[in-house]
């Protein structure tokens, strides 16, 4: 459980992020930190309906399976006004990338916002206005800026990047101190995030491991084959309250199972904790004796857990059979 | 492992925050008046129509605040300019905002939002502001009289610079606890 927890963590990030916090990372200052409160990122991005410039109706939730790079604006905030021409450029040059950018206008009136947007957003980005500064305070994290009576100002001049799935993945809130209108820091985690592989799709565990037996001469050969991005505890897993991968046999008068040989396990080192599993292939040998007799169908299964590093499935059972020839 | 290491990040953090004080001092490299300089005089009319000329309060130790209606770090300071002025009266000090290049109705809304028991001047063209304004500082901000607003200075009892500080917008500091320290440390200095 407690490793569920901890793995669980882990898979919102990507793994070039996961062991520095983002706001230790370089022009990321600004970064909201866990102690401030929801949203995070690892969260859902809350969803929100504003209209554009056409008074044309956007949801956010329509954009999945899209980047989405999210600003936050006021005509009237400085740092807001020296940033939106570099935001059109980013807009640009992410645009084939599948990535989405919107602007949000907090509580300007709606003549002030269209005159600007038309004179500054460019058309590669998606302006949006949110009039009474509700979707914005959905956004304020309750403990940024405590001081801020009107929650809408604190995301002002904020940056997201929410994945297609509808994570959020940064939550970028000004920096003065290290300010920089370019969108530096943000290209460079879009980068990142862009790059990383997928994490492996969530499977059920039937369609993790795959069990394939055949009875040679004295020896049932049983192959596991494990789905790619995942793992399942060795024979002799680095914890007792791992579930340990385990071959048996249902009972067949006559026949003899002997003790499982499984093979060695590998080490795989999750956050400085090494546990012991088997991945890809695994070819198992259980000796076995049976009088002659006619051909039958033999039945055994494969009991497991399997996990990718993010995240552990529960434990299942295989069942596989083979035959035995007649002799 | 991930809750320790968020843990020894905050407390980092705390640490580094603790140490740095007033986060944004403007240096001599950002622009021509910082501490130590003379504060450039100027004359406003406060919200009573009154005139007030800065080179009029020598002889006190005065808190210059850039504010505005619009912005929210200012807003969330407003009240505390109040405090400081009631924590201070009989000592000498003075409390005065600027109300950064806003029209009439920017500067009334700023007005009527709290009580302000001392003068709030209107510099509606921001002239006053720009000579306060680091020419350096946040280069990207097109109006150079924005670069101000949430600004503090302390002026000593001779008008020169002594503390003068930008909005930090990661560690804001709305009590207004680096100012206090700075106007302590020179009553203390008169003390002496």
């Amino acid at each position: 459980m407690r490793r569920l927890a901890a793995l669980a963590a882990c898979l919102a990030f990507p793994a070039f992020a996961a062991d520095v916090p983002s706001w230790q990372r370089e022009g990321l200052g600004g970064a909201v930190r866990p102690e401030m409160g929801s949203p995070q990122p690892g969260e859902a991005a809350p969803d929100f309906e504003l209209p554009d410039t056409s008074g044309a109706k956007v949801r956010l939730a329509s954009l999945r399976d899209h980047w989405v790079v999210l600003h936050f604006t006021a005509t009237w905030c400085p740092f807001c006004d020296a940033e939106v021409e570099h935001l059109g450029n980013l807009a640009k040059a992410y645009a084939d990338r599948n990535v989405r950018t919107l602007i949000v206008d907090v509580k300007d009136e709606l003549p002030v916002w269209n005159e600007y947007a038309a004179k500054h957003v460019d058309a590669a980005v998606t302006a949006l206005r949110d009039g009474s500064g509700e979707v914005a305070t959905k956004y304020a994290p309750p403990r940024a800026q405590p001081s801020f009576k009107d929650r809408s100002g604190v995301v002002l001049d904020a940056t997201l990047i929410i994945d297609p799935e509808g994570t959020i993945r940064l939550f970028l809130l000004p920096d003065s101190r290290h300010y920089d209108p370019t969108f530096r820091a943000v290209k460079r985690e879009l980068d990142g995030l862009l790059a990383a592989p997928e994490p492996p799709r969530l499977l059920s565990p039937d369609e993790v491991v795959n069990a394939a037996a055949n009875a040679g001469a004295g020896e049932i050969t049983v192959l596991l084959t494990i789905a790619a991005g995942y793992h399942v505890m060795s024979d002799k897993p680095s914890k007792p309250e791992y579930i340990a991968t385990k071959i048996s046999f249902e009972a067949e008068p006559g026949v003899t199972f002997g003790e499982p040989v499984y093979p060695a396990a590998k080490e795989l080192d999750l956050a400085g904790e090494k546990i012991r599993v088997f991945s890809e292939q695994a070819i198992v040998r259980i000796p076995f004796k049976a009088p002659p007799g006619p051909a039958r169908t033999l039945q055994g299964q494969v009991r497991f857990q399997a996990c990718t590093s993010g995240n552990c499935l529960f434990p299942a059972a295989k069942k596989f059979s083979f035959e035995l020839a007649g002799r | 492992m991930h809750r320790s290491l968020l843990l020894m990040a905050f407390l980092a953090r705390a640490a580094a925050a603790a140490d740095q004080g007033p986060s944004i001092v403007v240096t001599p490299e950002m622009g021509a008046v910082h501490a130590g300089v003379a504060a450039p005089d100027f004359e406003l009319t406060d919200q009573s129509g009154h005139k007030i000329r800065l080179s009029s309060l020598r002889g006190s130790v005065v808190l210059l605040a850039f504010v505005s209606s619009w912005c929210p770090f200012s807003q969330a300071e407003q009240p505390n300019l109040g405090k400081v002025f009631e924590d201070y009266k009989g000592k000498n000090v003075k409390v005065v905002a600027i109300d950064v290049k806003e029209d009439d109705a920017g500067y009334r809304r700023y007005l009527a939002r709290e009580k302000m028991p001392f003068p709030v001047l209107h510099d509606p063209t921001g002239a006053t502001t720009l000579s306060y304004t680091p020419e350096h500082a946040l280069p990207d901000f097109k109006d150079r009289a924005k670069v101000l607003v949430t600004a503090n200075l302390v002026i000593d009892r001779k008008g020169v610079v002594r503390f003068f500080t930008l909005v930090d917008t990661v560690d804001f500091d709305d009590e207004l606890t680096h100012a206090r320290k700075a106007i302590d440390e020179l009553l203390a200095e008169d003390a002496k």
